[in-house]
């Protein structure tokens, strides 16, 4: 029996089963952040079975502390172990579930067949969720795998909503969909572009992201394109949701996962953030939830590639591709974080991330305030004195405020 | 080892031969990468003169939900021809196979995941009776799998190889950027190649999107006896006319025969061919130490 998704509670209607925000941390200080601003869930990798090799993974110690800090906060910790074993990595796979087990992390996310059943023989709670590296596409596919007895699907990116919203009917797992983020290019786990051109293996990590490339296209041995054409190239444009998010709450998807354990603290504040605050904001009265342009604006703070809908509605074109691989799209420049707050007088330690300087425009955000827009008149360094320009990456500055901070705020630079 | 081949001519006695264990057979759905795919009449005619040779079919697209009732439907249609075996990567086509009753030999083929034994065996387990193994993992590697597993192992020995799979129609999409109107499909004689890889690759499209091969052939028609202990050795021929593909298959059969040096009349049989070992002799890395390493010889070079 599924449960329902919304119900009526004092004469209105709210959403009852609101999806999990699940959000990627490459490592400890990017976990704190996406915990603290609203992730209902995090992804991690580990130093071992887990792609995106050229992360800075997390030893077991760390996944030990991300988990407490993680629980602390009421926030799930998922580990990856999505690599396609090879026969080498057989080894010392049980060793490293039972640690993972030990630390207490909440699911692994598996690709490997192998991983899957070492998992339930070890702990059967061991929560298993299937990797996108399947591209699982359908609800037959999702019953092979509940049949082997995993917890969750991450259903492929190239599923459409109409498609999605069938398996939702039918799935007798919680289903995981991709709202927010990169898109490979060709289904994921069968690209071997990167092993062919650069002996880098894409299924354990390694991939060189070959799909970006620029490469020349040739009819029979004639090049069809010139100089003045842009070189043929096979990268998609990010994933963006964020319109179509009442709808994907509406038929009960499980959990909304955003791809980038790559990006930095700010991308992860901003997308996650905006997120919550969308998500929490229609759950609590979707039948006069009005969407605003507030949303998107704030999203596209962060630096991102152009963005596109991927197979929401069926099909892409290519208006979904990138011609230009420069085509990204910073709108204002993470400047500070704060890290202490003077409540007296009004002074933040802020740690440098970005140049600011006095006379800047900046606006603050937060998981706790609306944003806050503020120019900057004083900073001063360690020695307390006064300084003109903020110039040394992750130097501790204080800063004159007009409005009251939180430790783990953050700000912009507006562009003028 | 017996071969697979695509019986391209079944005029031609050379798909009888001994030597030959399996006829691998695209249909008219749900099979990828395959040249022709065979009309419903066409299967059932094979397997009318098939003698002993078994039949399988590919059923290996990535299926998306609104496709499995046609699924299901095809599905029924092979099992009233009483094919030998399904070849698939969807754990769609296992689940409806299961829910038919139909013990047909099933073939776990995803392209680039079957990298190890124990995954293997749990398939094994499952009752899937065999595996194409990836193509891109060394002949040693190969070796270690099937000397740790049961189930019948394919692997292939000669032919363009599989590199990707995009449900996007990637040339299209680039085609109306650039203004530029060519035949996308398999016999457009489309390729790309990488700035600076010397790599070039085929590309074409079909109503399951773009896919993307080596146009180097893997051959190993000097090395088969390495192959001996495999269960069936693939002899794609994915870009090889038929007649030049029957030629391809009787000089296998003859190096199996009786070894010897047949690289060289391989190569005769079409000059314009190059011929290359691929994976058969290299390792990939991913570990961040390797990638720096080898980032730095190529930069050193």
């Amino acid at each position: 029996m599924k449960k329902p998704i919304s119900k009526i509670i004092d004469g209105k209607r709210v959403i009852v089963k609101k999806p999990e925000l699940l959000a990627p941390a490459g490592n400890l200080e990017k976990l704190k952040v996406a915990v603290l601003y609203g992730a209902d869930a995090v992804f991690i990798g580990g130093k071992e079975f887990s792609l995106r090799s050229l992360a800075s993974n997390f030893p077991i110690s760390e996944i030990e502390e991300a988990v407490k800090f993680a629980h602390s906060h009421g926030c799930k910790v998922h580990v990856t172990c999505n690599i396609v074993l090879h026969n080498e990595n057989l080894e010392g796979i049980k060793e490293y579930l039972m640690a993972l087990d030990k630390a207490g992390v909440d699911a692994i996310i598996v690709a490997d067949i192998n991983i899957m059943m070492i998992a339930k023989s070890l702990n059967p709670a061991f929560e298993i969720h299937v990797s996108t590296q399947t591209s699982t596409l359908n609800s037959k596919a999702v019953e092979f795998y509940h049949d082997l007895g995993v917890d969750r699907v991450v259903l492929g990116r190239e599923t459409s909503y109409e498609n999605l919203r069938s398996i939702m009917e039918q799935s007798p797992v919680d289903i995981e969909y991709f709202i927010h983020g990169a898109m490979c290019i060709n289904y994921s786990g069968r690209c071997m572009l990167s092993n062919y051109f650069s002996a880098r293996d894409a299924n354990r990590g390694g991939c060189s992201q070959s799909c970006r490339w620029y490469y020349d296209l040739f009819e029979n041995g004639n090049k069809l394109n010139d100089e003045t054409m842009p070189p043929f190239s096979m990268s998609s444009k990010d994933m963006c949701l964020i319109n179509q998010i009442d709808k994907l709450i509406e038929i009960g998807v499980d959990s909304f996962k955003i791809e980038g354990r790559m990006k930095s603290i700010h991308y992860i504040a901003t997308v996650v953030s905006t997120y919550r605050k969308l998500i929490d904001a229609y759950c609590e009265d979707p039948d006069n939830f009005v969407m605003s342009d507030f949303y998107k604006d704030e999203l596209f703070k962060a630096a991102n590639r152009a963005t596109c809908e991927g197979f929401f509605d069926g099909s892409v074109d290519e208006n979904d591709q990138l011609f230009n691989l420069r085509d990204e799209h910073p709108t204002q420049d993470f400047c500070m974080r704060v890290v202490a707050f003077d409540h007296d007088a009004m002074m933040a330690t802020v740690e440098q991330r970005n140049y600011f300087k006095v006379g800047d425009e900046v606006e603050f955000f937060s998981p706790k305030h609306e944003n806050r827009k503020m120019t900057i008149t004083q900073i001063k360094n360690s020695a307390d004195e006064s300084v003109g320009v903020a110039n040394h990456p992750m130097e501790l500055l204080q800063i004159k405020v007009d409005f009251p901070l939180d430790v783990h705020d953050m700000a912009r630079k507006l562009r003028k | 080892m017996k071969f697979a081949i695509t019986p391209v001519n079944s005029f031609d006695p050379v798909i009888f031969a001994p030597e030959i264990g399996i006829w691998l057979v695209g249909a008219p759905v749900f099979s990828l990468r395959t040249q022709p795919n065979f009309t419903y009449e066409q299967i059932e005619r094979l397997n009318e003169i098939k003698k002993d040779k078994k039949i399988y079919v590919y059923v290996n697209a990535l299926i998306e939900q609104h496709l499995l009732e046609k699924l299901q439907d095809h599905l029924e249609k092979l099992r009233v021809m009483d094919i030998d075996g399904v070849i698939f990567q969807d754990f769609a086509v296992y689940q409806l196979t299961r829910e038919m009753d139909w013990n047909v030999e099933l073939v776990y083929h995803p392209d680039t995941l079957n990298t190890n034994y124990a995954s293997l065996n749990i398939y094994h387990g499952l009752g899937i009776g065999g595996a194409f193994l990836a193509r891109e993992i060394s002949l040693a590697h190969k070796q270690e799998i099937k000397a740790n597993t049961a189930l019948a192992c394919f692997v292939q020995i000669h032919g363009c190889e599989y590199m990707a799979y995009s449900k996007r129609h990637l040339v299209s999409n680039y085609l109306k950027v650039i203004d530029k109107q060519v035949p996308v499909g398999v016999a457009g004689g489309l390729t790309i190649k990488a700035n600076n890889i010397d790599a070039p690759s085929h590309i074409y499209e079909d109503e399951y999107g773009t896919h993307i091969l080596s146009e180097n052939v893997l051959s190993s028609i000097d090395n088969l006896d390495e192959y001996k202990m495999f269960d069936y050795g693939i002899i794609d021929n994915q870009f090889l006319d038929d007649a030049l593909y029957c030629e391809v298959v009787k000089l296998y059969i003859k190096a199996m025969r009786d070894s010897g040096d047949y690289l060289e009349e391989l190569k005769e049989l079409d000059r314009s061919i190059s011929y290359y070992k691929s994976f058969t002799y290299e390792k990939t890395v991913y570990r961040i130490d390797d990638v720096r390493r080898i980032d730095d010889e190529k930069a050193n070079q």
